[in-house]
């Protein structure tokens, strides 16, 4: 290691120089900070790329074969989410299409169809979907839901004008209340901008994590290191300032050059305030930098503070309340979520970028974040002084030994 | 002993000692099988609080928000005077969705004119943005078939053939497995499959046994020594497979309707497979700690291919070819078809050849690590 120069004043520059040469000679620190959560994240756009699933493969059991039926058929595979891609002859055949995995739902459309409707019996065409993979059963019972009708009213608006009912009454008496929706934001209901701007902090803070825990851990296996980096540093706090700073940057542009990805260049809409997303950015990556040198200055060594790491931030997910809310949890779920920086930083995200809220919506959950960030900065210097507390009374008691 | 023997108790033992290996493959199973799933366990959003901007005031605005009300997946929680307000409600996540009645609803609709109502969810959430406004349609669909069928018996047609004329062929949808929509039962049985293999392969990796000389341990056989650290693996995780799979379902309530047989019969080569390619990746990353992070950090892409929560038909072929290299995509696909959909073993025997298959393929790289680190002794 070299040593800087005696005349230099003790100070967080003196950390930071001695950090970035470390990290100069440790090309993992930068493929785990930079290149590694990037590829990550172009990955799942790649996955995702496709934008909402389409054309999801579906079996019909036509027991009827006749005009009408076959009309029916067509309206369901005309649909952007549905497509007839297997004709069965009985349902057990259609049951089995599903349990293989090879489709997601079975239409069946009962014999004389025609014959029924034109008679006035209300025949009942019935949908079978697969609820488990609950996002295509979803999208494609309300897919088919649509066209069913859709080929109803076509069907009633026939009937209807064939009784000398006008078109347009005839119309409406088939669908009443049209239903004219929209979601507030999203748009074009495109899930993929929710899921990516919500996974790439969910991934990153693993890494923020893992990497302190790491840098610090380094320093904790050897006593001498905790030492040369306080002398360095001229006291506990600029030293620690010193020696998460480049981290703090490092990360900072890797969630900014994956926020660019996804608001440029996959044109997620952005409709928030900027200076608010970014200063929560921020406060999300310095909270997850203490939390990894926490671990690691409690943890018996590296694999262990490694491993608390990834206890804490690897079911993550689940808890920020982006896939399910956090309001329908139970108060286990809540409070856990609520102790996890990330929720609160999530929160502002998707309100600051998708939800386009007003501004004094995301204050509360920046005032949590600030408040984490600071008892966590409590703690850590606590630990660092009792740690030091620790080293000081082992070195008297060696002195005393020898003396 | 055979050697098999001396190596599976050696493999076994050292699982238990290692604290590092303990904590994950023994201390992070029990600990994830009681804390994953605790932010899904109402399983559903059951009514979905909606706020009710009602303009036109009338019995029949007033009738159709009881009927929104009535439904299973949607609740009026408030009601606004105008727009902004419900905007408000909205925002400060107070409500999920917004139903607009505009004025002359009633009058539209008593005059045989179509009268549209506004719905605006949460697009946030994609499956409750399909609860909400699938309740908010049925409402509307029943009192709009009500009303018109009013109007053709007013009309003079009788009432049998009226309802023919407002609704002449009806559907009706009906979800085959996990019928109350639950997320504990749609997320967790996949969900828990990805954490042994998650676990697995860091315990593993921890072990560090794969990148020792069977030598080091007092033997000579090569195959011996390695299929008895797999026989420790498989024998330890078997029993947290039958945890996962059959106690914890029941535990929560999960649907279960698979033979139990036929999940061990495809657990087994899941199983297998973790254990080799655990081995072969143990030889081929760099250090201990890198094994642990790249594990946790692939957890969740690793989720999201197995086509469980995104279509699989909707990724892109090149990526869905590369995730059948990764066992838990056809074991999370195949275990839960079994499980959660009574789907017997010849509905998943695509999965179960695959897993076969990457037993044989890690097996065969697994084994070539070792004799290329026996080699690399002799020279």
């Amino acid at each position: 290691m070299s040593i800087p120069s005696r005349r230099a004043r003790p100070g967080f520059l003196l950390v930071l120089q001695r950090e970035l040469r470390w990290i100069r000679r440790r090309p993992a620190l930068t493929f785990m900070t930079l290149v590694f959560p990037l590829s990550l994240f172009g990955f799942l756009a790649a996955v995702f790329y496709a934008g909402l699933p389409a054309d999801l493969p579906v079996a019909v059991l036509d027991k009827d074969r006749s005009t009408l039926s076959r009309q029916v058929i067509r309206m369901i595979d005309a649909t952007l989410d549905a497509s007839v891609a297997y004709r069965v002859e009985d349902l057990t055949a259609g049951r089995e299409l599903i349990l293989q995995g090879k489709v997601y739902a079975v239409v069946m459309i009962p014999a004389n169809l025609e014959r029924d409707v034109a008679a006035g019996r209300r025949p009942d065409i019935v949908v079978f979907y697969n609820n488990q993979f609950m996002t295509a059963g979803s999208i494609l019972s309300r897919a088919i839901g649509d066209a069913l009708a859709n080929a109803a009213a076509g069907a009633g608006i026939s009937a209807q004008t064939k009784r000398g009912e006008p078109f347009q009454s005839a119309q409406a008496s088939l669908t009443p209340i049209p239903i004219q929706q929209s979601p507030l934001f999203n748009p074009s209901l495109n899930y993929v901008y929710f899921l990516l701007a919500a996974l790439i902090p969910a991934i990153l803070q693993i890494f923020i994590c893992a990497a302190s825990a790491y840098s610090i851990g380094l320093e904790r296996s050897s006593i001498a290191n905790m030492r040369v980096l306080t002398r360095l540093g001229g006291g506990i706090a600029p030293a620690m300032f010193g020696k998460l700073l480049p981290y703090t940057l490092a990360f900072s542009a890797t969630l900014w050059i994956a926020d660019a990805m996804l608001f440029g260049y996959l044109g997620t809409p952005f409709r928030g305030d900027w200076r608010l997303l970014a200063v929560s950015g921020i406060l999300f990556v310095v909270a997850y930098q203490l939390i990894g040198s926490l671990f690691s200055l409690v943890g018996r060594d590296l694999v262990q503070a490694l491993g608390f790491a990834g206890i804490y931030t690897a079911p993550s997910f689940g808890f920020i309340g982006v896939s399910f809310p956090r309001s329908a949890m139970p108060p286990f779920a809540q409070v856990w979520g609520a102790l996890l920086p990330v929720t609160w930083y999530m929160q502002i995200r998707i309100d600051q970028t998708l939800r386009g809220a007003p501004i004094a919506e995301s204050l509360r959950p920046l005032g949590y974040l600030a408040l984490t960030v600071a008892i966590l900065t409590i703690l850590a210097v606590l630990r660092l002084l009792q740690l030091r507390r620790a080293r000081l009374r082992a070195a008297g008691s060696i002195k005393e030994a020898t003396a | 002993m055979t050697p098999l023997l001396r190596a599976f108790r050696t493999e076994f033992w050292r699982i238990w000692t290692d604290p590092g290996a303990a904590s994950t493959m023994v201390l992070a199973v029990l600990i994830y099988a009681v804390f994953y799933p605790q932010p899904y366990l109402n399983e559903a959003v059951r009514r979905v609080p909606v706020i009710v901007v009602d303009q036109d005031n009338s019995a029949t605005s007033r009738e159709l928000i009881r009927r929104i009300d009535a439904t299973d997946g949607a609740a009026v929680a408030a009601s606004a005077t105008d727009m902004q307000a419900a905007r408000d409600a909205f925002f400060a996540r107070k409500v999920s969705a917004i139903v607009v009645v505009p004025v002359d609803f009633e009058r539209d609709l008593m005059a045989g004119r179509q009268s549209p109502i506004a719905a605006y969810g949460d697009g946030g959430y994609f499956l409750i943005y399909r609860q909400v406004i699938g309740a908010i349609r049925a409402a509307a669909g029943s009192l709009g078939t009500d009303i018109a069928s009013n109007r053709l018996v007013a009309a003079g047609a009788d009432p049998a053939s009226a309802r023919a004329l407002a609704d002449p062929m009806p559907a009706t949808l009906i979800p085959l497995f996990n019928p109350q929509g639950g997320y504990a039962s749609y997320v967790v049985p996949a969900a828990f499959v990805l954490i042994l293999q998650q676990t697995l392969l860091m315990g593993i990796g921890i072990l560090g046994t794969a990148t020792r000389k069977p030598s080091e341990d007092g033997e000579d056989d090569e195959i011996a020594c390695l299929f008895g650290k797999v026989l420790a693996y498989v024998a330890l995780y078997g029993v947290w497979f039958y945890l996962y799979l059959v106690i914890m379902p029941y535990w929560y309530h999960l649907p279960r309707l698979g033979s139990a047989v036929d999940l061990v019969l495809l657990g087994l080569p899941f199983l297998l497979a973790t254990s080799f390619l655990g081995l072969t990746l143990a030889n081929l990353l760099p250090s201990r700690e890198s094994v642990v992070l790249m594990l946790v950090v692939l957890g969740l892409p690793l989720f999201f291919l197995s086509g469980i929560s995104w279509p699989y038909e909707s990724q892109p072929e090149n990526i869905r070819l590369a995730s059948q290299f990764i066992p838990s995509t056809s074991a999370m696909r195949g275990l839960v078809r079994i499980g959660q959909m009574g789907a017997s073993l010849a509905d998943v025997r695509q999965e179960w050849i695959v897993l076969w298959a990457l037993t044989g393929l890690y097996g065969a790289t697994a084994l070539i690590g070792q004799w290329r680190r026996k080699s690399a002794v002799q020279f």
